[in-house]
């Protein structure tokens, strides 16, 4: 610190509420150098520990200052802009020097020790100095308030960690950032999507000239069936994925199977729906309801005395959902507290399971839907 | 130097440990810190200017991050939500800003 050099020699100006007791003793300003060359050296060692050098400190410190054999009670206080060490020199033993300067001498040991050979036992600091166990705690203390500050900052900092706050964050923070990534996700793939589409228009715009097809009448034909690589791929991943979404073709892929169980009919429509909903929310790509494929119009309902309706289909409990998805994610999903199994869990009597599967079948199947108003528009 | 390293060892300490903060904690953690931050950095700025001295800043220190939390707490208490907070944050960050460029001033002289 720049500041230390400033440094009064003198010893008043510390005379700050604890110095005090220093400044009386003042008969010989101390030289500004000693207060200076303490700054450095705080001696980094154990500053907690008060230094029990006691004696023989305080009377080296003042020889080497060079100054007067009279011990400066300089400035105890420049201490504490160096900012160091805690302990002051402890005060016993100065008897040597007069009654009252004996007094500013222990203060000042402190400093001057920082100057010499004492500096391994007493800390650079003579800062502390002036009142002497009380001072000591009391720095000890802030010292210890600094170190919390420093743990609290990192605990926090923690605590904020996104992979961290997930781990505690509320259920419903949860739901919200999961809609949040899932409608990011949908907008990433609807882009994706158009990127794809681009980039097999630009591909088939290209590859006709640069490889024409062979017998060049064929024209337009020869040339889809040339550029398998680009347009054509292309297509027949969409027309799995639509297939897949459809429900028009039987499925396989990790996933779970979830079972609830229901001896009393307690569960009703509404459950499944919220459970369909929270599957697809955590990225399900088929889903069959005790052996019906949903699909984007599936539907659930409550069928008085028997138990639900599934797409116009009588079905009865147990319920198995057999879902094709990220296996862990579709777990997680499910457990949420609050979620499909605490809620199921909450009804009489019913039990809902998850068994998480590597690999299962969907054969549940569905008529391609044959739309009789909607055209693609554009 | 020496409470530079306690501030040092207090984050390693809480590095090496890792702690979680308790779940209770949540909201008055970060504010608490930010109100210690404020309370060093005034000590900082009385060291520059001499005036420092342990007890007053254990006081401030105390005092600042009691109120702190206080403060949050009872924007929990009466509905306010993370408002008071907010609002704390932003006079404890106006505060240090003042401080720090105080700090500036006597340090570096510009």
């Amino acid at each position: 610190m720049t500041a230390s050099a400033a440094r009064p020699s003198r010893p008043e100006p510390a005379g700050e509420s604890p110095a005090e007791p220093v400044a009386g003793a003042g008969t010989d300003p101390a030289p500004s150098t000693a207060g200076e060359p303490d700054v450095p050296q705080p001696a980094v060692p154990e500053p907690l520990v008060p230094p029990e050098p006691a004696v023989p400190e305080p009377a080296v410190p003042e020889a080497a200052v060079a100054e007067p054999a009279v011990p400066e009670p300089a400035h105890p206080q420049s201490a504490e802009d160096g900012g160091d060490g805690v302990q002051q020199v402890e005060g016993d033993g100065e008897p040597a020097v007069g009654g009252a300067v004996a007094r500013a001498a222990q203060a000042v040991a402190g400093e001057p020790g920082t100057g010499d050979v004492a500096g391994a036992t007493t800390p650079a600091q003579p800062g502390a100095g002036s009142g002497p166990p009380r001072m000591r705690l009391s720095r000890a203390v802030t010292l210890v308030l600094l170190a919390a500050l420093g743990f609290g900052g990192v605990v926090a900092a923690r605590s904020a960690d996104p992979s961290f706050s997930l781990a505690t964050a509320r259920p419903d923070e949860l739901a919200a950032s999961l809609g949040a990534i899932g409608a990011e996700n949908r907008a990433l793939a609807s882009q994706e999507g158009r990127l794809r589409r681009e980039a097999a228009g630009t591909a088939g715009a290209g590859s006709p000239g640069a490889s024409p097809a062979p017998g060049g009448a064929s024209g337009p034909a020869g040339g889809r069936g040339a550029e398998s690589g680009g347009g054509a791929d292309a297509e027949r991943a969409r027309a799995d994925e639509l297939a897949i979404l459809a429900g028009t073709v039987p499925v396989d892929g990790p996933g779970l199977e979830l079972t609830i169980r229901d001896p009393h009919r307690a569960v009703d429509a509404s459950v499944l729906v919220d459970a369909l909903q929270e599957l697809r929310d955590a990225g399900a790509e088929a889903i069959e309801i005790a052996g019906v494929r949903a699909v984007v119009s599936t539907y659930v309902a409550d069928e008085p005395g028997h138990g639900l309706i599934v797409d116009g289909r009588s079905v009865a409990a147990p319920y198995v959902l057999r879902v094709v998805g990220d296996a862990h994610t579709l777990d997680q999903a499910l457990r949420i507290p609050g979620g499909v199994l605490d809620t199921v869990a909450a009804r009489d009597g019913a039990q809902a399971s998850v068994r998480t599967l590597g690999h299962l079948e969907i054969r549940a199947l569905r008529p391609a839907p044959s739309p009789r108003y909607a055209r693609p528009a554009g | 130097m020496i409470p530079l390293l306690a501030l040092v060892l207090g984050v390693v300490a809480g590095l090496l440990l890792g702690p979680s903060a308790p779940d209770w904690l949540d909201p008055y953690l970060p504010v608490a810190v930010v109100a210690a931050v404020d309370a060093a950095l005034g000590a900082a700025r009385s060291l520059v200017e001499r005036t420092f001295d342990d007890r007053e800043f254990i006081v401030s220190f105390a005092s600042n991050v009691v109120i702190a939390v206080l403060l949050v707490l009872l924007g929990d208490l009466i509905g306010l939500g993370g408002a008071l907070s907010t609002a704390v944050v932003v006079v404890l960050g106006i505060r240090i800003f003042t401080t720090a460029t105080v700090l500036r001033r006597a340090l570096i002289r510009l």
